[in-house]
């Protein structure tokens, strides 16, 4: 078991840089996960990790090691990849303990390692099986006895759970939890989807455009997105930006109304209030007024497309049933302590807001 | 980037590192793993196919005397093989072969693969047996033709003696020689290609022929307008491969005619063959083996300008 | 294209004609095979007797007997068929690991001169062997190599199409399957023949093929680089008693039938991978 230190580390390819010096503690034990949209940098920066790409500049470390010039073997890592990469012609058995045969383990000891981890994962039967033969949900799990009969220090994960289909995913990620706490190892876990990663992290990472954007518990992140990105990535569906103006200590709408807050006088011009979709309520007081475009009943609630009288999207998720058709009005009200704020130039989280 | 010294800095520390890490890159394997994979095919395909190439052109400006001597003879034997009447008899030879076999060797081996490809009955039987004849050897195929075709013997001449054509003399007869060697070749040829073909055909999409069917296109409209347009690029590969083969015929015209009567099947390789092993004249037999291979470059660059990336597929 | 016709489409002319079309060119195909393989089983005092006027037994021998083959053993033939599979099957083994090894590391590393070497790689196989054989020979003639083992299979163990062949299977073949066995720790050898070769079964089967029926079919370079008796291969060996003056055509038959046999079963037993890799290769 150990810690990851992620120190100012870079990546380019030729003049293309994709990380712009990232900074991350992973603590020892922690279910970390990288989130973000594809293309953000966050499965580079776990090859990296597990030494399949060069660090172009900063420092990696594993435990007390920096790790930045060892070869993947001896990073004491195990990777699970999204594809899985069970080698075809090996049965289950032997993709298990492809890397113990290489390190040269006696095959009793091989033997017994996969035989474990086979039953703690429930495929003992399947054992000399190919992976052609199996679910996806099996040769998922062997992917991961793979890794865990390796007894590694850190577990990297790269989208494990893409190739599943919905239900699968669900319990897969119910499994995973089950096996972290079990195992207690530093896990770390790349994904693109938000929910996996709210449901699952100790610690989210949410990574864009080559840069850790805020890093935090799943609730911090809800409940305090340290920028307009974090605020609209995390959450589903995704939070409501209102342009509002501030100045003076106050802060006016553009269709006229005032937000009711406390803001430092110093806080001037283009501001942009964020409010989720669930934190909006049916209130006759209200001081917004809504058109109805959509209205889309789930069941357990309500999801309603709307727009703002100054015509921009607006959406709201209400437990209530609402029988409103396309085209009517809503009056609708927030509790001002879940609106965010942020700044409309920097698009940082104004931080003065926070009473 | 917005933060230059820690840009600079970066650079600087990847600078200092880059020689170690391009052994820990995961892209670049060290030199030995690297020597390892790649140094025998590499040493072997520069000594044994590039470097001849190199001999052929600089032996074919020079000359050897019988002792093994040699001298630079500048473009002397050029001069002499183009004086030379034989020579001309020769390219006459071969490209008048090349002109008619390549042509009509993929005519046949695509009326071959139009004909296995739509569906029916007993299709791998058919494949096979078209398939057949090109796992015999070009030896083996002039061999046995040449015991087909035998003026006396032979089972055709025996077959067609009862019909009003009477008995020829295939390659004892100066007009038949040659077309009895594009019908041995086309024998063999049809097949291999027939199987490229067929692969091109196999890649095009059912769902352009359901919608030319759909929009009324007759099965000659959809071969014209479909299948002989997308198959410009396996046209081409074959073309290109049959006639680098077709240059260079060789084997049935050592076998069977050497060369006659006459002169009609004297390929350029089987001069060449004969100026190095019958008349020892090696400077000749070179510079025959650098006009070979230049023909054959220049059909292979023809490929190239051909084909414009993009287009076909 | 589907098993199923379009409705209204199918002519019963039409089908007809492509059936005839195709019995006649399977009948030219197999035809001379046939001949030539009944004509093996003919006894040698049978064997011109219908040749002047054609009958029945021009093609079918009136009595079978194996004398033709029997009669090889007393030939260079035994000789010259164990040269053709020795050198065939050395060729092939060692082959295929060198084009292999190559090809493994055009497909998956990234190094300097890639791009030249690789041109190399494409020009080799785009040109015939025939068309160096001349200087190939003076040069091997310099390095004493005339009339050796070693003149038959080592300048035929490297092959460009072979290489390309295998490099487009290694290519396709997920990288994250090199990565995890990097990441298990197995060395780039040890993932080449323990995680890439055993993947690549089809196109190992189709490479030793090529590999054996292009030596064991070969004629010019054989014939002109191990001139001597007990080097002959089998292909020669055959060409030269055809030019004897009353060659026994008995025994033509059946050496022919032999090697026939053998270069044309590797293609029957797996056809359907041979076609299938060399075609695709082919085009790309």
């Amino acid at each position: 078991m150990a810690q990851v230190k992620i120190a100012q580390v870079r990546k380019a390819y030729g003049t293309n840089e994709v990380l712009h010096g990232v900074d991350i503690d992973i603590p020892d034990g922690s279910f970390s996960i990288l989130v973000g949209p594809s293309g953000c940098g966050k499965s580079t920066l776990l090859r990296m990790i597990a030494g399949l790409e060069v660090i172009t500049s900063g420092e990696i470390s594993i435990g007390d090691k920096v790790v930045n010039d060892l070869s993947s073997p001896k990073r004491d890592i195990a990777m699970v990849f999204q594809n899985y990469a069970l080698y075809p012609h090996l049965t289950v058995a032997q993709n298990m303990g492809f890397s113990l045969k290489v390190a040269g383990f006696p095959k009793a000891t091989i033997a017994a390692k996969v035989k474990d981890a086979a039953e703690m994962l429930g495929l003992t039967e399947y054992l000399n099986r190919r992976p052609q033969k199996l679910s996806g949900g099996q040769r998922q799990r062997v992917a991961m006895g793979r890794a865990i009969v390796r007894d590694p220090s850190v577990f990297l994960f790269d989208e494990p759970l893409s190739n599943l289909d919905a239900k699968m995913r669900g319990q897969m990620r119910t499994e995973l939890r089950a096996m972290h706490r079990r195992l207690g190892s530093t896990m770390i876990y790349v994904t693109h989807d938000q929910i996996e990663a709210m449901t699952m992290a100790d610690q989210i990472i949410v990574m864009n455009d080559g840069y850790a954007q805020q890093i935090g518990a799943p609730l911090d992140l809800y409940d305090h997105p340290a920028n307009l990105f974090v605020a609209g990535f995390i959450g589903a569906p995704a939070m409501n930006f209102l342009s509002a103006k501030a100045g003076g200590g106050q802060v006016h709408l553009a269709d006229g109304t005032d937000v009711q807050i406390q803001i430092a006088d110093d806080v001037a011009g283009d501001v942009i209030v964020g409010i989720r979709p669930e934190h909006l309520t049916l209130d006759p007081n209200g001081s917004l007024t809504i058109i109805v475009n959509e209205i889309e009943p789930t069941g357990s609630e309500t999801h309603i497309s709307a727009t703002t009288q100054q015509g921009l999207p607006i959406k709201m998720v209400t437990s209530e049933r609402v029988t409103a058709k396309s085209g009517e009005t809503l009056i609708v009200g927030y509790e001002l302590e879940k609106l965010h704020l942020f700044d409309a130039k920097s698009t940082d989280r104004i931080p003065s807001f926070e009473q | 980037m917005t933060d230059t010294s820690a840009a600079s800095s970066a650079a600087k520390s990847v600078a200092k590192a880059s020689k170690k890490r391009a052994m820990l890159d995961p892209q670049r394997p060290s030199w030995a793993t690297l020597l390892m994979f790649l140094l025998p095919a590499i040493s072997l395909l520069i000594v044994f196919r590039l470097a001849p190439i190199a001999i052929s052109i600089g032996g074919s400006f020079s000359s050897q005397s019988l002792l093994g001597e040699t001298t630079f003879h500048g473009l002397g034997n050029y001069n002499t093989l183009f004086t030379d009447e034989g020579f001309w008899n020769s390219v006459r030879v071969t490209l008048l072969f090349n002109i008619i076999i390549n042509p009509l060797q993929i005519f046949v081996a695509f009326i071959m693969a139009l004909l296995v490809f739509a569906p029916g009955r007993f299709l791998t039987f058919f494949r096979v047996s078209f398939f057949l004849p090109m796992t015999m050897s070009t030896a083996l195929v002039a061999v046995m033709w040449n015991l087909l075709f035998d003026p006396n013997l032979g089972l055709v001449n025996s077959i067609l003696a009862q019909t009003p054509l009477g008995r020829q003399g295939f390659f004892f007869d100066e007009d038949q020689a040659l077309g009895a060697m594009i019908w041995i070749s086309t024998w063999k040829g049809a097949g291999y290609y027939m199987i490229f073909l067929l692969a091109g055909l196999f890649r095009i999409s059912e769902e352009l022929y359901e919608a030319a069917h759909v929009d009324g296109a007759s099965p000659w409209q959809q071969l014209r307008l479909i299948t002989l347009p997308q198959m410009k690029r396996t046209f081409l590969f074959v073309f290109v491969a049959d006639t680098t083969v077709n240059l260079l015929f060789f084997a049935p015209v050592y076998i069977i005619t050497r060369g006659g009567p006459n002169g009609s099947t004297d390929t350029l390789m089987y001069r060449a063959y004969e100026s190095s092993f019958t008349f020892v004249d090696w400077g000749r037999a070179l510079s025959l083996s650098c006009i070979l291979l230049a023909l054959v470059v220049i059909v292979a660059a023809a490929q190239m300008l051909f084909f414009k990336p993009g287009e076909g597929e | 294209m589907s098993d199923t016709l379009r409705p209204g489409t199918y002519s019963p002319v039409k089908h007809a004609g492509r059936y005839a079309l195709m019995c006649a060119l399977a009948f030219l195909a197999l035809a001379p095979l046939l001949w030539m393989f009944l004509s093996s089983l003919r006894p040698t005092q049978e064997m011109f007797s219908y040749a002047g006027s054609f009958s029945w037994h021009t093609i079918w021998p009136e009595t079978f007997t194996f004398s033709n083959y029997t009669g090889l053993l007393e030939t260079g033939f035994p000789r010259a068929i164990g040269n053709s599979l020795f050198v065939a099957g050395v060729t092939m083994v060692i082959g295929v690991l060198v084009n292999a090894a190559a090809a493994f590391a055009f497909a998956t590393f990234e190094f300097r001169f890639r791009g030249p070497l690789f041109l190399l790689v494409l020009m080799t196989a785009m040109m015939p062997f025939e068309a160096i054989v001349l200087p190939l020979y003076m040069l091997v003639n310099g390095l004493g190599m005339i009339d050796t083992y070693s003149v038959l299979i080592v300048p035929e163990l490297a092959n460009g199409f072979v290489i390309l062949m295998f490099r487009q299977f290694f290519a396709a073949i997920p990288r994250e399957l090199y990565e995890a066995g990097r990441i298990d720790g197995a060395s780039w050898l040890r993932i080449f023949f323990f995680i890439a070769l055993p993947v690549s079964w089809p196109v190992i089967l189709t490479g030793s093929i090529m590999i054996f029926i292009t030596q064991f079919e070969a004629f010019f370079w054989p014939l002109v680089a191990a001139p001597s008796a007990e080097l002959t291969v089998a292909q020669v060996e055959i060409a030269k008693n055809i030019s004897l003056e009353g060659a026994n055509w008995g025994l033509l038959f059946s050496s022919m039938s032999i090697v026939c046999v053998i270069a044309a079963l590797p293609f029957l037993v797996f056809q359907r991978f041979y076609i299938r890799n060399v075609a695709s290769s082919g085009i790309k």
